[in-house]
């Protein structure tokens, strides 16, 4: 977790996500919740939308690539 | 990330003729500028907000920007015009928002990003993120206007409602509530690949059957939640334009609330009286005896006197008889009244006696009877003829009436303000507004209705899911997508919960901590917020204490301020015109010591009766930054200054 985003940078509401999967989501991976959280608050103070990156990252922490999405099941 | 102000440049706005800079450094501390009543501090708090927002406040509420034109600078130029100039730092960015207005009322708006100017709406669209317009007063804090903070924080109001709603973006909530509507799309769109899925296999096995009917219901359900949540959208942005549209109208609303307040308590009052005179109906067929009562006293009284009189008069007679006997007896020379010898016969003269008495006492008897039976039925009809009561409804209407002309009064003053004011209009208005509210209320129950069904089909799609064994890799794939989907929402779910209930408790902690430092009231503890941010000033059981004084509302908006610029992921400065306009000197010191607390950047509008520049210094030491004062050259011109040397 700490090579993925300093704690420094993290906002309070990054903290209060990372804080709810410590205690009640513990199966969760920490490192996603914490690229999720990441895009979260860079959409707040607007420096990014979080649109595609999202998919992206479930792509990525499933394990499947980017190629396994709806225009390839088709 | 902070917003500094780095420059105001203010050229032909009001009373300052020609081009004045009030140059800011961008770093945190606090500038005072003095000015004297009447020199133009409100106008340069205006400059702020116009370059902004595009408007101008008065006192009593929107005034006309295009009024603001310097008028000596109108006397000379054709289509005259003001143009304020704002030079903000964002970090690594700076911003550059000139907006300016004619005499004719035409306005324009130039915002520039690194020198780069944006299109118009890529230029508002900065500006709100810097300085959401419905949190305004929380940037540009008019000491003189409390009662604009007063009316947030009452869960209900439109007003309290539309600041919670920019309070929970401010602070982030907003953010965390987005995510998980990306999720929540994120995992509709998996479970169509799902559907796609399992329509392409057709295994035809009872489980899949199950899971393509789910994901069915699923869509549909979606679906549903989109249509109304568009009904939603459509609502609260009706709701939106009739409320810009009401803002125009705040002083018309806010005399027609009056008046209709007014009204309904002249109603009341007639129906009170109309329920008196029904009263008063009601005892009319014993009216009479009291209007007679008085007289029927006065004769009771003369009957009583008489009754009195006639005792005297038949003892009187009883004597006299007496004397009359005994003397008949000296005088026939039969008895002697001292030695009572044989000559005097006592029978006769005891038979006188016993008469006389006997009389006597007769007409003691009658009168004393007469007198006794008159008083009876005179007390009878007293006591029938309710004069009390019939007084006390009489003054009592009375004291209606006259509360009654007052109100009379009162309503046709209101009723001047509104001379020249469409009051059709803004019923209208504010009725379409209570309709969208209802609208809005029911929406938001199918909402949630349709939300609890879909969580209840996502639940048995899970579990069927897990039930299906022999599922091929692609299912697999979009199920294992699915399942994060789910498990990341529900932790979004919880984190938009706990974010808002931190988020609450730390606005109510530093505002709490601040009111404390600015507080002299012992007795007054702390600080307790409710859901809409609506702060109340607590004893030490946690009380909370009614009616606080001004000068205590003003110390909690100024807390509350303080406090959402603390925690704000984004911290802007913070304008104050009035800033202890309410203070007595002890609170105005103790703000002062805080106030580099309540933003990073902090810029006063003030004068010395109000903030003595020697205190200032003391109080704020290193962290003052620069003074600048307010030159009055006429009666239509200012100037700004820098320093006092």
């Amino acid at each position: 977790m700490e090579d993925a985003v300093p704690e420094s940078e993290m906002s309070k509401m990054t903290e209060v996500v990372l804080s709810v999967r410590r205690d009640r989501f513990p199966d969760l991976d920490e490192r996603i919740v914490t690229m999720v959280a990441r895009l979260l608050l860079e959409q707040a103070l607007g420096t990014s939308a979080i649109g595609s990156q999202l998919e992206r990252i479930i792509d990525d922490a499933t394990g499947f690539p980017e190629s396994a999405s709806v225009e390839n099941v088709k | 990330m902070s917003v500094f102000i780095r420059r105001l440049t203010i050229e032909n706005f009001g009373p300052y003729l020609g081009r004045h800079l009030l140059e800011f450094g961008a770093r945190p501390g606090v500038w005072v500028i003095y000015g004297e009543n009447g020199r133009g501090k409100t106008s340069i708090l205006n400059a702020f907000r116009f370059a902004l927002y595009g408007e101008v406040l008065g006192r009593l509420g929107q005034k006309r920007p295009q009024d603001f034109v310097n008028r000596r600078h109108a006397e000379e130029v054709a289509d005259a015009r003001f143009t304020l100039q704002l030079d903000l730092e964002m970090g690594p960015d700076l911003y550059q928002i000139s907006r300016s207005c004619s005499v004719s009322g035409q306005q324009s708006l130039v915002v520039k990003q690194n020198n780069s100017a944006l299109s118009v709406e890529g230029g508002r669209r900065e500006l709100e993120r810097m300085f959401p317009p419905k949190l305004a007063d929380f940037f540009l804090f008019d000491g003189e206007m409390l009662q604009r903070y007063e009316q947030l924080g009452h869960p209900g109001s439109a007003q309290s409602d539309k600041v919670r709603s920019e309070v929970e973006r401010l602070l982030g909530v907003t953010a965390v509530e987005e995510a998980r509507e990306h999720l929540d799309k994120m995992q509709a769109k998996f479970h169509r690949e799902l559907q796609r899925v399992l329509t392409r296999a057709d295994t035809g096995d009872d489980k899949s059957n199950m899971l393509a009917q789910l994901l069915g219901q699923d869509e549909r359900l979606a679906a549903d939640r989109e249509l109304i949540r568009q009904k939603q959208a459509r609502n609260e942005s009706e709701l939106k334009k009739i409320e810009q549209a009401l803002e125009d109208q705040e002083e018309a609303q806010r005399h027609l609330r009056e008046i209709e307040s007014l009204q309904n308590e002249f109603d009341n009052i007639q129906t009170e009286i109309a329920d008196l005179n029904a009263t008063l109906s009601n005892l009319a067929p014993d009216l009479w005896k009291s209007i007679v009562g008085v007289r029927v006293k006065e004769m009771l009284r003369s009957i009583r006197s008489q009754a009195a009189e006639e005792r005297t008069r038949q003892a009187s007679e009883l004597v006299r008889r007496a004397i009359e006997v005994m003397a008949r007896g000296v005088s026939n020379g039969q008895v002697c009244p001292v030695c009572s010898g044989v000559h005097w016969s006592v029978i006769e003269l005891d038979n006188a006696v016993l008469e006389a008495s006997m009389l006597a006492d007769a007409g003691s008897e009658f009168g004393s009877t007469r007198s006794e039976a008159t008083e009876d039925a005179l007390d009878q009809i007293l006591a029938s003829s309710k004069s009390g009561e019939i007084r006390i409804i009489r003054d009592l209407m009375d004291a209606k009436g006259a509360a009654g002309y007052l109100i009379h009064r009162n309503i046709q003053t209101a009723n001047t303000q509104l001379l020249g004011i469409n009051r059709e209009e803004v019923r209208k208005l504010v009725s379409s507004r209570d309709s969208a509210i209802t609208l809005r209320n029911r929406i938001n129950s199918d909402l949630k209705g349709c939300e609890k069904d879909l969580e209840n089909v996502r639940s048995n799609i899970d579990r069927v899911q897990a039930q299906i064994t022999e599922a091929d890799s692609a299912q697999r794939e979009i199920g294992g997508k699915i399942s994060l989907c789910r498990q990341l929402t529900a932790l979004f779910d919880d984190a938009r919960e706990e974010y808002k209930t931190r988020t609450l408790r730390e606005v109510k902690e530093r505002a709490s901590s601040l009111f404390v430092r600015m507080r002299a009231e012992t007795a007054y503890a702390g600080l307790t917020i409710n859901e809409n941010y609506g702060l109340s000033i607590v004893d030490s059981a946690g009380e909370v204490i009614p009616n606080p004084s001004a000068g205590y509302e003003h110390l909690v908006a100024l807390s509350l301020i303080g406090a959402l610029q603390g925690i704000a992921p984004m911290r802007s400065p913070v304008v104050i015109d009035s800033p202890f306009h309410r203070l007595d000197p002890v609170h105005t010191r103790h703000s002062v010591s805080a106030l580099p607390e309540l933003a990073e950047q902090v810029i006063l509008l003030t004068f010395s009766e109000d903030f003595n520049r020697v205190d200032a210094q003391t109080g704020l030491g290193p962290r003052l930054v620069d003074e600048y004062r307010i030159e009055r050259r006429s009666a239509l011109e200012s100037h700004i200054v820098q320093g006092f040397n």
